[in-house]
This record gives C-alpha cells, sequence and structure tokens, in this order.
C-alpha cells in the first residue's frame, strides 16, 4: 500500500562534493504487513522516514500511498495521509508535548481529524486507547514528565492509535528501554500487527527485534538497500556481506538457552 | 569463602543513600554484597532503577552527594570513607574506569594523545614518556598507527575509535580492575561487538580484572566469568555465566532471560508485567513479589536473604530452587 | 535538524559511521524519581521579594493614604529630614517622603505598561519568523536586526521633541522602540521549538500550522519572558528615570522620581535631600527588580546557581 521507488536525497558538505543520503532506494509496505527495515547510523533511515512523513522532499524517486504520489497531497487527501500513516519515535521524552496531559496528547489526532467527535466521545476513547496499551486512565491528567521511559512510549503509540492508522511507522522505537519494557511494547506491536490487521514499518539496527515482529526485512546500507528477503530467507541464507556481518555481531546465544525448567513461560507471569 | 580472602575488590552491606530536596534521604541501593578476584570477568546485570552504576560509581568515590555505609574494599584497603589521597591513588592507578558515552567524555579541545596520557602525567611522568605509554596502549587496542592518530581530536573520530580513546585512558595506568559502565549502549551492533571482543582481549592479555556493568544481557556471555544481578537496589541473584544463563535461579533473572528477542526460536516474548518499584516505596518484602507469578505471603512480608543456590551461586528468593524448577 | 546537522550526520555515514544509536543517558536513572531540586531561598531573595512587595505597596495604595503632596506650603521649604518629614522638604514645602511612594506608581505603571507593550510587540514580530515562505522570514529577521541596531533613547528624545515631553511619549517611545530585543530572544526559542521532536511529532500527526503555534510552539516559549519581565521592569524605570532628568519625560510638578531629580538639580548642593531620595528610589527599583529577575531565573533553571 505504501511504496517507495527509486528515492534518492543528496546533502551538500563542505566544498562541492555532495552525499547521498538515500541512493535509489526501493522499499513496499503491504496492507496489514509487518516490514522491518534494518540500518545502522548513518544508512539513512532516518532520512528515509522523514520523507516519508513528509517532513522532507527527496531529490528524485516517489512514495506512493495506493497509488496517489505523496509529495503531491493537499488539502484533504494530506490530511487522510497523515491519518493513515502514523509514527512513534525513538525518544519518547522528546516526542511527546513536555506541557499537554496525557489526555490532551492523545485527544490531539481525534481533535485534529475527525472534528465531528463530541468531547465525551473523545475521552471515552482516551480511556479505551490507555487500556489498549496498558496504561491506566486514572492518570490521563498527568503530564509525560511522570512517566517511565516504557509507559511514555506507550502514550506514544496510544496518540498514534488514537486516528486509527493503517499504518504505523516505527523509528527505534524501543531501543532506549530496559528488556522487560521492551518486552512488553513488542508483544503490544505484535499483537496490533497480528490481531488487529495493522500495518507497521519497524526501522531498528537490532536484528533480532526485528526478527521478532516483521515478516520481510529489507537492509538498508548507506543509502542502498543491500539486500531484501522474508524473515526466514534473510537468516537462514544471507545474501549481502554486510548482512552477515550484522547476523554475526548479534551476541550469540544458541548455547546459552535456559533449560525448559528454568524459564518463565507466558502462563507463568502475570501478564493478561 | 575462600574467594573473598583473595578477592581483588570486596563489597559487603553497601547500602547508598541519596538527600532530597525536603530533607529526606531515598535509598538508591539496599545492601549489596559482590566480590571480584584478580584476573575475574564480572557482569553485573540489571534495568535501570537497579542501582548498579550507582554501586560501580560508589567505588571511586564519583559521587559525593550520596551517602555510602558499608564496606567497599580494594586489595585490602578500605574506600568507602576515604580521604582524598587514597581514593586518588586508587583511581587511575590500581582502578580504571570507562563509561558510557565516550564523546561526553573526552575533552573537545585537547587532542586524543594528550588525553590518554593525563593520568600518567598527573602522577608526575614527563610527557615524552607518557605518550609513548599512550601509543602502546592504543595500539595494544588495535589502533594502526597510534602516533599520527594522537595528534587528532575526539570528533574526529568514529563511535568506535572513541570507545578505544577512552579505554585507553583507563588503561594507561596499568590497573588491576577495570570498570566498564554500559560500554556498548548507545552503539551499532557491529561497533558493540567490536568493542566487547576488544575488552574480552585486553583483559585475557593484561589478566585484567573487570567489573562489567551492563543492562543488555546478551552481551555478558561474551566477557563474562560470573554475573551478578541486581533488581531495586538489591542483588537477587549470582552465578557462573553458564548457569545464570542455562539455569537461572531467580524469578526475574528468568523473566528478563525470557525477555530478549532470540534469532533461534520464535516463542512470545515474556513481559513481566508493572515495573520495578521506586526506591521511595520499595516494599519491606521482596521487591520483585507484585512482578513474581510465584510470590506468596512470605515473600511480602519478608526481604529474602541471599543464600547458596542449587547452582554454585547465590540467589535471594523464598522460594528458589524448592518450588521454581527442576531439581538439581 | 538543521541543514548543517544533516549534512554531517549524512557525511558521517559515508565516511565512517558514528555507531551511535540510542541517544546516550543524559542523567543516572536515579535523577528521574527526584523531584526537581529547588534552591533554598538564601536571605538576599527574602530581601529581594520584601523589597519589591514594598514598593509594589506604594505603587498600590501610596497615593490613596499620603496627604496632599502637589500643592505647596512655601512656608516649609527645604527642611532637612526630620521626624516630621522623613525625606525633608523640597523647594514647594513638599514633603519629599510621600511624593517618593505616591511617584512609585506613576513610575511603576508606566514600567509595566512599556514592559508588556514591548513584549507584545515583540511576540507578534517573532512569530512572523515562523510563518510564511522564507524571503518572508528572512525579511522579519533583517528587520529585527534592523531595530536591535536603533538607538532607544535618543529616539525617545527625538519623540519627545516631535510631540512634546510627556510620560506618555516616553512610553510610546520606549515601546517602539523595546520591541527588538523580545523580538531576538523569542525567535531563538521559537526556532528551537518549532524542530523540537515533539513539535515534528505533532506536525506528523496532521495539525494545523496555526494549532500547532498556539499549542505547542507558543506555550513553550513564553516562559521565558515571565523571567525577563521582572527584571525588565526595572531597567525601564531607570530608563524612564532619565528621560524625565533630562526633560524628555514626566514633567514637573509630576512626582515622577526622574522628574523630582530634575528639580532638585538646581538646589542640590544646599538641600542634598531632594535629589537624593528619589534617585535612591529609582537604584533601589531597578535592582530589586533585577534581582527578583535573577531569583526566578534560577528558580526554573536550578543548574545555572552552582556559582553561588
Amino acid at each position: 500500500m505504501i511504496e517507495v521507488t527509486g528515492l534518492t536525497k543528496h546533502f551538500r558538505t563542505r566544498g562541492a562534493s555532495s552525499v547521498a543520503a538515500l541512493d535509489g532506494v526501493d522499499l513496499r509496505v503491504p496492507d496489514g504487513a509487518a516490514v522491518g527495515l534494518v540500518g545502522e547510523s548513518g544508512s539513512g533511515k532516518s532520512t528515509l522516514l522523514r520523507c516519508l512523513m513528509r517532513l522532507e522532499q527527496a531529490d528524485s524517486g516517489s512514495i506512493t500511498v495506493d497509488g496517489a504520489d505523496v509529495a503531491r497531497l493537499r488539502g484533504r487527501a494530506l490530511a487522510g495521509y497523515r491519518r493513515d500513516v502514523q509514527t512513534v519515535f525513538q525518544d519518547p521524552m522528546a516526542s511527546l508535548n513536555p506541557r499537554m496531559t496525557v489526555r490532551q496528547l492523545v485527544e490531539e489526532g481525534m481533535i485534529v481529524h475527525r472534528r465531528r467527535m463530541s468531547a465525551q466521545r473523545r475521552l471515552a476513547r482516551v480511556d479505551e486507547l490507555l487500556e489498549r496499551v496498558g496504561l491506566d486512565p486514572a492518570h490521563r491528567d498527568r503530564r509525560p514528565a511522570s512517566f517511565s521511559g516504557g509507559q511514555r512510549q506507550r502514550i506514544a503509540i496510544a496518540r498514534a492509535l488514537a486516528v486509527e492508522p493503517r499504518v504505523l511507522v516505527c523509528d527505534e522505537p524501543v531501543a532506549a528501554l530496559d528488556v522487560s519494557i521492551q518486552a512488553q511494547v513488542l508483544n503490544l506491536l505484535a499483537d496490533m500487527n497480528r490481531n488487529d490487521g495493522l500495518a507497521l514499518l519497524f526501522v531498528a539496527h537490532d536484528l533480532a527485534v526485528v526478527r521478532y515482529l516483521c515478516d520481510e526485512i529489507s537492509v538498508l546500507r548507506q543509502g542502498r538497500i543491500v539486500e531484501r528477503a522474508t524473515r526466514d530467507a534473510l537468516f537462514t541464507s544471507p545474501q549481502a556481506d554486510y548482512t552477515r556481518e550484522l547476523i554475526a555481531a548479534v551476541p550469540d546465544q544458541a548455547e546459552l538457552r535456559p533449560a525448559a525448567d528454568y524459564t518463565l513461560t507466558p502462563t507463568e507471569t502475570l501478564e493478561v | 569463602m575462600t574467594m573473598a580472602e583473595q578477592a581483588l575488590l570486596t563489597i559487603d552491606g553497601l547500602a547508598i543513600d541519596a538527600p532530597r530536596p525536603d530533607g529526606s534521604t531515598v535509598r538508591l541501593v539496599d545492601g549489596v554484597g559482590l566480590a571480584v578476584a584478580p584476573g575475574e570477568r564480572v557482569a553485573l546485570v540489571g534495568e535501570s532503577g537497579s542501582g548498579k552504576s550507582v554501586t560501580a560509581r560508589a567505588i571511586l568515590g564519583l559521587d559525593p552527594e550520596l551517602t555510602v555505609t558499608g564496606s567497599i574494599r580494594f586489595d585490602g584497603r578500605e574506600l568507602v570513607g576515604a580521604d582524598r589521597k587514597t581514593l586518588a591513588a586508587v583511581r587511575g592507578r590500581d582502578i580504571g574506569m570507562v563509561f558510557q558515552d565516550p564523546l561526553s567524555a573526552l575533552d573537545p579541545l585537547m587532542t586524543v594523545g594528550d588525553q590518554i596520557a593525563q593520568p600518567l602525567r598527573a602522577r608526575g611522568m614527563r610527557r615524552s614518556a607518557a605518550l609513548a605509554a599512550a601509543e602502546r596502549t592504543l595500539g595494544e587496542l588495535g589502533v594502526a598507527d597510534a602516533r599520527r592518530r594522537m595528534r587528532s581530536y575526539p570528533h574526529e573520530f568514529s563511535g568506535g575509535m572513541r570507545q578505544r580513546v577512552v579505554l585507553a585512558m583507563a588503561l594507561v595506568g596499568e590497573p588491576r580492575l577495570l570498570i566498564a559502565d554500559e560500554p556498548t549502549t548507545a552503539l551499532d551492533v557491529r561497533v558493540q561487538a567490536q568493542v566487547m571482543q576488544l575488552l574480552t582481549d585486553v583483559a585475557a592479555s593484561r589478566g585484567l580484572a573487570v567489573l562489567f556493568i551492563t543492562h543488555d544481557v546478551g552481551v555478558v556471555g561474551d566477557l563474562a566469568d560470573r554475573t551478578v544481578v541486581m533488581y531495586s537496589g538489591r542483588t537477587v541473584e549470582t552465578a557462573p555465566v553458564g548457569d545464570f544463563f542455562r539455569r537461572p535461579a531467580h524469578p526475574y533473572t528468568r523473566g528478563l532471560l525470557a525477555a530478549v528477542p532470540r534469532l533461534d526460536h520464535d516463542d512470545r516474548l515474556v513481559s513481566l508485567p508493572g515495573a520495578p518499584p521506586r526506591p521511595e516505596s520499595r516494599p519491606v518484602g521482596c521487591a520483585f513479589a507484585d512482578r513474581c507469578a510465584f510470590a506468596t505471603a512470605v515473600c511480602r512480608a519478608e526481604r529474602p536473604p541471599l543464600r547458596p543456590s542449587a547452582t554454585g551461586g547465590e540467589v535471594a528468593c523464598h522460594l528458589a530452587p524448592e518450588t521454581i524448577g527442576a531439581a538439581s | 535538524m538543521s541543514l548543517i546537522e544533516r549534512a554531517r550526520a549524512a557525511s558521517a555515514g559515508a565516511d565512517m559511521p558514528t555507531g551511535t544509536t540510542a541517544p546516550a543517558q543524559a542523567a543516572p536513572s536515579w535523577r528521574i524519581s527526584r523531584p526537581r531540586r529547588t534552591r533554598k531561598s538564601t536571605p538576599l531573595d527574602i530581601a529581594t521579594v520584601v523589597v519589591v512587595a514594598l514598593i509594589v505597596l506604594a505603587a498600590a495604595i501610596g497615593p490613596l493614604i499620603a496627604p496632599d503632596v502637589h500643592s505647596s506650603h512655601i512656608a516649609d521649604a527645604l527642611l532637612p529630614p526630620s521626624a516630621g518629614h522623613w525625606f525633608g522638604t523640597d523647594q514647594q514645602g513638599r514633603d519629599v517622603f510621600w511624593r517618593v511612594v505616591v511617584g512609585a506608581r506613576e513610575s511603576l505603571t508606566a514600567g509595566v505598561i512599556i514592559v508588556i507593550g514591548y513584549s507584545l510587540l515583540g511576540l507578534v514580530i517573532a512569530s512572523l519568523t515562523i510563518v510564511g515562505p522564507r524571503w518572508f522570514r528572512e525579511l522579519v529577521t533583517r528587520f529585527i536586526d534592523l531595530g536591535l541596531a536603533f538607538p532607544s533613547l535618543v529616539f525617545a528624545l527625538g519623540v519627545a521633541a516631535a510631540l512634546g515631553p510627556s510620560l506618555a511619549t516616553a512610553c510610546v517611545a520606549l515601546i517602539v522602540t523595546g520591541w527588538p530585543l523580545t523580538a531576538r530572544l523569542l525567535q531563538g526559542i521559537m526556532k528551537e521549538v518549532v524542530t523540537s521532536p515533539f513539535v515534528e511529532g505533532a506536525r506528523v500527526l496532521g495539525v494545523s500550522r496555526t494549532r500547532l503555534i498556539v499549542r505547542h510552539v507558543l506555550p513553550n516559549s513564553l516562559p521565558v519572558l515571565w523571567v525577563k519581565w521582572a527584571g525588565d521592569i526595572g531597567n525601564t524605570v531607570l530608563v524612564l528615570g532619565a528621560l524625565s532628568f533630562v526633560g524628555a519625560g514626566a514633567q514637573p510638578p509630576s512626582a515622577e522620581w526622574g522628574a523630582m531629580v530634575s528639580s532638585a538639580q538646581s538646589i542640590v548642593s544646599h538641600a542634598w535631600w531632594a535629589a537624593l531620595f528619589p534617585g535612591l528610589a529609582i537604584a533601589v527599583t531597578t535592582a530589586a527588580f533585577g534581582l527578583l529577575g535573577d531569583l526566578l531565573h534560577l528558580r526554573s533553571n536550578p543548574a545555572d546557581g552552582k556559582g553561588r
């Protein structure tokens, strides 16, 4: 449903030379799919996302949504695009207005896109969303600063979900989180993808995380897609050297796996 | 424990309190103990708020506004409440420390060579000798053409290189213990792997003891001989590294390991509900009780002591190893 | 991100990856659970607040409780400070103490009007630097630069000469020349806020430009003004005093402090009290409000107070 074709963007550096942050990038995110984009710093993934979010313009190539060119959208069509494609950023503290309460933050999307909604309906939906992401609706009048990192990330997700998007673009959403909180957020995203049909474009540098969520993975290196494969194919027979390097860099735990009686199964946690 | 008798570093009954603006204190570390033998590599594992960084920093007395009680002995010398002279002698000479963000640890206006040489110069060594030592250390860390690169400034280096510089600064004084506080966080996977390999090689070649603090369970396997797990300011488990991964005793440790995404299977990640208690409201009993599926009344009422576990380490849990897990 | 930052990030990618991904933790995690450290009040803080309160009190109720300070009693002219006249009397026989108290209202009110006036003007103009096409924003920025280069006192004198000197014309002149500093300050802050991640997040959410400015940019940019106002009021009182002193502001027989000093010039050698006390009032007010501004600044940025 989202189709990126030949996206290219150059930056001018000191002197006359230019650097290609993106160099002919192709990417597809079909409806309901979970697509992973793996890239280290400097790979161009941030630029790609910013072009996708229309915070920046590419020099050439195109991004289309259901066939319509994203760069040319105006007015109502643009509003529709913004509603359909939502983003969760890496740093939850920085992406939430510190002066707004949780309720105001989650509501904002609804106010902007669904003007017919009464204040009452909005409030009910805020509570609904907070519960869905595992937060207590009673805390809705607090400000982001009084929540932990993982909770803030969930507020950000609730806010993104408020407008009922079709695609959730996630930019390293769990990189700054502790392992157990990371698991909570990842499970939430996996559930939304598998149960509610929410498409995901998940950008991360951590291969294991991408593998957990995504069916199809593209590897981005210095502005170019060096490999694209289904999840299983990528890990069993990686084609590109770079991909092999990335896989090799993941700490090898195969022989360090807990014995059967020494692990917690999901039913042994208090998880609902 | 004969280990403790010949240990290089022994921490015993450590408690660290932070002052609050209203005059009261909040306990960040609530009775922690660990030991590092000469040449041993210990990983101190915990999530944010576990108190692991505060503990490590207390070894070198880096946070004077915190009140530290208990004992931290390095090579027989007591460091808690030690005077400035003792601390200065230990820092940079016997104990080297590496922090998380290499860029902010480096002075942007000083060349890399001068910065690495600094700890030696502070002890009175001549500049030429200090720079020579710096060059040797950088070379040992795998930096080619070290002499030339020493004339550069930090911002001209990549993240992996900066980490090497910071490591060189910690190692140039030939310490016997290296404390690394989250050295791989905020690094790309490939650079992380490089840094871990570097640490492993250097530790092996110098017979260096390492206290490695991290929240990333994955990197522990390559470097550590033993792991210590902290939760809410307390030690909950210590174990040889193999047992830590294969036969974790404490429910928190199990939950932690089961929450890490893996490449070798597709089981649903275990996500422990809730979050660690805030230091101000740390429970009287086991700090993990309200997130633990096995918790009993005893768990909530009494704080579990650290006792030898079935697997050769120690665990602070009322129920291990009887209820949880197989018989050993 | 600015163009320079992006280029740097991109070039870093091309030559040598920086290798860093997640933002490094800025503070140890235990700091997050602590409430923000508030600075303990020093004796100077308390003295500052007391003095400011007294001045405001004088401005509020002074004229209501003071005896008549405008009519002359030549018989009592030029009496030195005594129990009956704490600050003595001036050449018209008017009690200097009460004139100083009454004058507080004029000086302070004018000061407040001027500061609010130029702040609003500065805010509007600064807001223009973040809307509209590039050339427009550039134009507004240059305009602010021009305003900054303009000499305010000289202009005020000119306005006084043109429109006839009075407190009102001085106010107008100072508002018209005072906005550039506020505009420059706000421009910098607004620019930073506009490019911050949460504003970008709101843009991505689809928030309209207007709502973006009203609900996101302004609330996060304006707090800096509250602190600035305290110091500014003190400064303005000083400038007003100076203008009145040279005859371009309030005119005698006004009890405005600058005017009082001005009319006491000729007699200062033998009746020092008529000039000293109003002058002292100006100095104390400027200092007290300045310290109040410092105090407010330190309360919201405790880290800056390390040197104290």
